[in-house]
């Protein structure tokens, strides 16, 4: 290789001169606002669209119940499980002839909805999603991980802790003299999927608080300052949420929503890069 | 880690947020090589300018993906080469057309002549692209062999065999066209 091609490869490959980078910026601006608008659609393409996705959600749905079918005896099991002994060996009775029909069938579509949730939440987040911004885009994202993950935690927690407490206190109330538990199955299964479903929403609380400060609802360093009102709030909703009136129950559901509004105030304070589904 | 580094993770975060003014001074950092890149592969100043402003899109569309993995101004690069490959495969097909925009005969060796760079155009077409980045990035932008296989991903004998094999076919194919030129 002669010095003169590479020279001359130099002098072919090398610009004289470089634009100014304004002029770059100018175009490039104007294309990433064009990519980031949301996408603008008429009624009618609305309304198609949701129609199509509700079409695929309640397929998703219908395939989802008729497969809970095989499941739903072992889900009774394990929605009885956290009951003390004494319900377990005496059992559950119904008063009404629907009532066992009309309770298994419940248990069979919240079963059904559970497998067809990620479908469903997907067809939803399609719907969303073309409307919303770039940075609304990437929050709902980052945040869905966080939400999934913290409403499982909160149905752990008042699958393995709220409900055994607030059951053995409750039965345990009752047995002292002269009553004996006679719980109709509709009324059981009403009582733990409620609690299960509201301390799954209750865990939602650092999700909440990190959404807020990403959308600058909520300052992060104001959180702190809140956190006499929101020990008080915990405390007041753990009172509506929990069904005994006892301090003890009462502190079991607070306290953890307390230390939510904890983790909360600390996930506000994170890069949106660093948690739920971020990168780099 | 850096305080540049730090800087531009920080610059690559706030982008990837939406934050176009993080995402323009990313552009600034970096718009002087990105043209650079751009132009050694098209040789052209005008499409230069498109491929680069093209790269920066694709850059902010998938800041998403761009996981920290390789520094920014590698993932920046391989992507202007990307663009600009595309830009030359869209144009393919076009006639040569020799622009003498850009082109400042006073900076040029006196023997320079819009032929020569017609000559030079054909040699690198006829470059498959793997080479021609290699050459574009070793004599457009200066790149030292490790710095050209750290942004194309390859390992370094890689990248020499391909430089060597390219230089090979370029001094033939520019002897070819003197000694043609010469006969006439």
């Amino acid at each position: 290789m002669s010095i003169d091609t590479e020279e001359r490869l130099r002098a072919y490959l090398r610009p004289t001169d470089v634009p100014p980078v304004d002029q770059v910026w100018a175009g490039v601006e104007e294309a990433i606002r064009e990519v980031d608008a949301p996408l603008e659609m008429t009624l009618v393409e609305h309304l198609d669209e949701l129609r199509s996705r509700l079409i695929k959600s309640v397929g998703a749905l219908a395939a989802s119940v008729a497969a809970a079918l095989i499941f739903t005896p072992k889900i009774f099991e394990l929605l009885i499980y956290p009951a003390p002994d004494i319900i377990k060996t005496k059992g559950l009775v119904f008063l009404e002839p629907t009532e066992a029909f009309l309770t298994y069938f419940q248990v069979v579509l919240m079963t059904g909805v559970g497998i067809a949730s990620p479908v469903l939440l997907y067809q939803a987040l399609a719907f969303i999603v073309p409307g919303l911004t770039r940075r609304e885009r990437r929050l709902l994202f980052s945040s869905m991980p966080l939400v999934v993950g913290f409403f499982a935690v909160g149905i752990a927690f008042g699958y393995f802790v709220t409900l055994p407490f607030a059951l053995k206190y409750l039965i345990d109330f009752t047995i002292e003299g002269f009553l004996t538990p006679f719980i109709t199955v509709g009324s059981y299964i009403g009582f733990v999927t409620t609690i299960l479903f509201w301390m799954g929403i209750a865990f939602e609380t650092p999700v909440v608080l990190w959404v807020a400060a990403r959308l600058g609802i909520v300052e992060p360093r104001r959180l702190a300052g809140y956190r006499k009102y929101a020990i008080l709030a915990a405390f007041v909703i753990a009172a509506v949420i929990t069904p005994t009136p006892d301090p003890l129950n009462q502190a079991l559901v607070a306290i953890p929503l307390w230390v939510l509004y904890e983790i909360g105030i600390l996930l506000a304070r994170l890069p949106l890069g660093q948690v739920g589904g971020g990168r780099g | 880690m850096g305080v540049m580094e730090e800087i531009e993770r920080d610059l690559v975060r706030r982008a990837r947020d939406g934050d176009q003014e993080a995402f323009r001074c990313l552009v600034e950092r970096h718009h002087e090589q990105v043209y650079r890149t751009a132009y050694a592969v098209v040789a052209d100043a005008a499409a230069a300018s498109e491929v680069e402003q093209d790269a920066w899109v694709k850059a902010w569309r998938g800041l998403d993906r761009f996981r920290g993995e390789a520094s920014f101004v590698t993932w920046i690069t391989r992507l202007t080469l990307n663009a600009a490959s595309d830009h030359r495969r869209r144009h393919a097909r076009r006639p040569t057309e020799v622009r003498l925009d850009g082109f400042d005969v006073a900076e040029r060796p006196a023997a320079w002549r819009v032929e020569e760079r017609d000559e030079i155009d054909r040699a690198m077409r006829a470059l498959g692209r793997d080479a021609r980045d290699v050459v574009a990035l070793r004599y457009g932008l200066d790149m030292t062999v490790p710095q050209i296989a750290a942004a194309l991903g390859c390992p370094q004998g890689t990248i020499k065999s391909r430089l060597h094999g390219a230089l090979a076919q370029l001094r033939r194919a520019l002897q070819t066209g003197r000694d043609t030129e010469g006969a006439a």
